[in-house]
C-alpha cells in the first residue's frame, strides 16, 4: 500500500491546523508521527482515513484519491486505533473487538470473525478479559482492546493515535514491538502517533516530525531525532546518545521561554 | 446478583470453545428477552380482565378465547357473558393492546435516542417532539386551527404534524451548520422546546377555563382514547419504525463508539444518525398524537435492560420492546385497579417510574451512568 499526501491543508473553521503537508509512505513500514501537543498529528491521520476532509490538497491510496473511496471500503483498507474510547454505552470486550469486523462482516461470517477476535485477544494477552464489560477495565486494558479492534479490521494501513500512552513501560515496549512485528509479517503500513521519542526511535523505520502544522523533518530516526530538531520542535535541551544504532534521547531541560 | 457471570472462557477449548462460549453468552441474553416477552403476554392476559366489571381472570380469558373461536352470546339469554365479551373486546382489549404498542414504541425509541445523542438521559421527547405536539393540539383545541377536519382527528393531525417540527428544525440547522454534535442537538432541542412551550402557554393563559382544562388534560398521557378505529394506525406506525430501528442495531453499536471511530469502522455517521432521528420522531409523533405525553417509559425501560443485559443494542432494543409494554401495562392496570374514575396512565407512570429510576441511579451501574452523564455535560453550561 502506498499513501501519497499531496500539499494537504486542514482548518477547523477559520483556525488553520495543517498546511502544505506532503509525504510519500509505502508499506510495509512502521512510521511514527512525532510532534508537540496541538500540532495536528491526529488531524493528519484523520485526513488519511477520511474522517476529516482536507480543505486543500489530496490524499491518495495507491492511485485512488481518498475522496473517491467509500467510507465502508476505507474501513476495509485503513484501520484506526483511537487515543481513548467512548464508554458511555459499554459492550463486552469480545463484542467491542468484534465491532472491528463490521466492515467485513456478512451473513454467516460470525464464526470466522470470532476466530479472528480470539487470535487477536490472545496475541495481545487479554483473552482472559473477553467476557468482561469494557468499562470495568483499566485505562491500559482499554488501549489494548482498542488495539485489538483495529487489528481485527485486518487493514493494509493501520493508524494509531498514541496507542501506548496509558500503558506501563513493559507493555509500551511489548505493544510497539508487536506492531513492528505485524508490519513485517502482515506486510502492512503502520502509522503511529507517539509522544515517546525513544520508543519511536527504537522501533520506527521512518519518523515524520510535525511543527507548526507542517512537516519539519522526515526520515530515519537517526536523521530526524537530533538535538537541534528537538530544541526547535519540542523546545527542550537534550542529549542524543547511540543505543545499538538507534538514537536515544536524554532530556536535560526546557528551553527558556525568551529563547523560543 | 449477576445474571450473566463475567468469566473468561477463552483460554480453554480453542476456537470451537470460544465460539461455543460466545453462543452461550448470546443465548443467555436471548433467553432473558424471551422471558420478558412471556411476562408481557401474561400481564397482557391479566390486564385484559381488569375492566371495572365483576369478572374473574378466567372469565376474561374465556371471553377472549370464545371470541376468537367465533362464539357469540345473546344479550338476553346470557347477559353476563355477553357483557363480558362486549367490555373485553370493545373497551379493554384495544386499550391493553394500545399499551403494548405504545410501550414498545416509546421504549425502543428511548433506547435509540440515547445512543444517537450519546446521552444516557436522552428520551423520546428530548428533541422537543412533545412540546411541538402539545402546541399543535392546543392550536386545535383553543384556536380551532387544524390542517384538516375538526374534532378529535383534527387535534390528532395537528399534534402529529407539529411533533415533527422540532426534528425538522434540527435537521435544517444541521444542514446550515454542516453538522451538529449530539450535545448541540440536545441543546437545540431544548431551545425549540422552550419556544413551543412559550407559545402554548400564551394560548392557554388567554383562553377560558373549560378550554384550558381540555387542553391541559390532553397533555397528560392516557390510553383511554385508544380504540379499534385508531389502534391500527399506531400499530402500523410503531411496527414499521421499530422494524427499521431493529435493523439498525449493529449500526447503533458502532455509533456508540463515537463519531470518529464509527466513521473509521465504515459507518456513515450522518446518514445513520439522521435516519434514526427521523424514524424515532415519526414513531413518537404517531404515539403522542393519540395518547398525549406518557413519560418515563423511554428512559426507564432501556436503563433497566442495560442494567441486566449490558449495553449491546442488538439485545437492548428487542428487550426494551418487551419491557416497555410490561411497564406501561403494569401502570395502566394499576390505574384501572385503583381508580374509581379513569386515572390517566401518564400520572401513574410518574409515580411508578420515579422510584424505579431512582433505584437504578443509586445502584452500582447507575452511579457509573451518572459519572458518564457528568462528563457529557458541556463545559459551557
Amino acid at each position: 500500500m502506498h499513501i501519497r499526501i499531496n500539499d494537504v491543508d486542514f482548518a477547523y473553521g477559520s483556525v488553520p491546523v495543517l498546511h502544505g503537508i506532503t509525504a510519500d509512505l509505502t508499506g510495509p513500514k512502521f512510521v511514527s508521527i512525532l510532534g508537540p501537543n496541538g500540532v495536528g498529528k491526529s488531524t493528519l491521520i484523520h485526513c488519511i482515513n477520511k474522517v476529516l476532509s482536507p480543505t486543500g490538497g489530496t490524499v491518495m491510496l495507491d492511485d485512488r484519491s481518498v475522496s473517491d473511496i467509500s467510507i465502508k471500503e476505507m474501513a476495509k483498507i485503513v484501520g484506526y486505533v483511537p487515543y481513548s474510547a467512548n464508554d458511555t454505552f459499554p459492550l463486552s470486550v469480545v463484542d467491542t473487538v468484534l465491532m472491528g469486523r463490521h466492515p467485513h462482516s456478512k451473513w454467516g461470517s460470525l464464526d470466522q470473525d470470532l476466530d479472528i477476535v480470539r487470535e487477536t485477544l490472545e496475541m495481545l494477552g487479554i483473552s482472559h478479559l473477553a467476557m468482561r464489560s469494557f468499562n470495568e477495565l483499566s485505562a491500559g486494558q482499554h488501549q489494548k482492546v482498542m488495539l485489538a479492534r483495529g487489528l481485527v479490521q485486518q487493514p493494509e494501513v493501520l493508524l494509531l493515535d498514541e496507542p501506548t500512552s496509558n500503558l506501563d513501560v513493559r507493555h509500551q515496549l511489548d505493544v510497539t514491538k508487536m506492531l513492528k512485528r505485524l508490519t513485517e509479517e502482515k506486510k502492512i503500513l503502520v502509522i503511529m502517533i507517539s509522544h515517546d521519542i525513544n520508543i519511536a526511535a527504537k522501533y520506527a523505520d521512518e519518523i515524520i516530525m510535525l511543527h507548526g502544522g507542517s512537516i519539519y523533518a522526515v526520515g530515519t530516526p537517526r536523521e530526524v531525532i537530533t538535538e537541534e530538531n528537538l530544541r526547535v520542535v519540542y523546545e527542550v535541551e537534550s542529549k542524543i546518545i547511540d543505543d545499538d544504532g538507534c538514537p536515544h534521547v536524554i532530556l536535560k531541560d526546557a528551553v527558556p521561554m525568551n529563547e523560543t | 446478583m449477576r445474571l450473566f457471570p463475567q468469566r473468561s472462557p477463552v483460554a480453554e477449548g480453542g476456537d470451537a470453545g470460544f465460539r461455543e462460549e460466545y453462543r452461550n453468552y448470546v443465548w443467555r441474553k436471548v433467553l432473558f428477552i424471551l422471558v420478558l416477552a412471556l411476562a408481557m403476554f401474561v400481564l397482557l392476559g391479566y390486564s385484559v380482565t381488569v375492566s371495572g366489571r365483576d369478572m374473574t381472570f378466567w372469565d376474561g380469558i374465556m371471553a377472549i378465547v370464545d371470541h376468537l373461536a367465533g362464539v357469540t352470546y345473546d344479550r338476553l339469554d346470557d347477559p353476563v357473558r355477553f357483557w363480558n365479551d362486549y367490555i373485553v373486546w370493545n373497551s379493554t382489549m384495544p386499550r391493553v393492546l394500545g399499551a403494548v404498542v405504545c410501550g414498545a414504541g416509546l421504549a425502543v425509541c428511548g433506547a435509540a435516542m440515547q445512543v444517537v445523542l450519546n446521552n444516557p438521559l436522552a428520551e423520546p421527547y428530548t428533541l422537543g417532539v412533545s412540546s411541538g405536539a402539545v402546541f399543535g393540539a392546543c392550536l386545535a383545541i383553543i384556536l380551532g386551527f387544524t390542517f384538516g377536519s375538526l374534532g378529535t382527528y383534527g387535534i390528532i393531525g395537528n399534534a402529529f404534524l407539529f411533533a415533527l417540527v422540532p426534528c425538522a428544525i434540527i435537521i435544517v440547522l444541521v444542514g446550515i451548520m454542516k453538522g451538529l454534535s449530539p450535545v448541540t442537538m440536545i441543546l437545540a432541542g431544548t431551545a425549540v422546546s422552550y419556544f413551543f412551550s412559550g407559545l402554548t402557554t400564551l394560548m392557554m393563559v388567554r383562553t377560558d377555563d373549560e378550554t384550558l382544562t381540555s387542553s391541559f388534560r390532553w397533555q397528560i398521557g392516557s390510553l383511554s382514547g385508544i380504540g379499534w378505529d385508531n389502534l391500527w394506525i399506531i400499530f402500523v406506525g410503531t411496527v414499521a419504525c421499530t422494524a427499521v430501528l431493529m435493523a439498525m442495531t449493529k449500526y447503533l453499536n458502532v455509533l456508540a463508539t463515537g463519531d470518529r471511530s464509527a466513521t473509521s469502522l465504515g459507518v456513515d455517521v450522518t446518514k445513520v444518525r439522521y435516519t434514526i432521528l427521523i424514524v424515532s420522531s415519526l414513531m413518537v409523533a404517531v404515539i403522542l398524537s393519540f395518547t398525549g405525553i406518557i413519560g418515563f417509559i423511554g428512559l426507564l425501560a432501556p436503563h433497566m435492560v442495560r442494567t441486566i443485559l449490558g449495553a449491546d443494542n442488538r439485545y437492548v432494543i428487542p428487550a426494551s420492546m418487551f419491557l416497555g409494554p410490561l411497564i406501561l401495562l403494569f401502570a395502566d392496570t394499576i390505574s384501572r385497579l385503583l381508580a374509581e374514575v379513569d386515572l390517566p396512565v401518564g400520572i401513574v407512570m410518574m409515580f411508578v417510574g420515579s422510584p424505579i429510576f431512582l433505584y437504578i441511579l443509586l445502584g452500582r451501574r447507575g452511579r457509573r451512568m451518572m459519572y458518564r452523564c457528568r462528563r457529557l455535560v458541556p463545559a459551557s453550561i
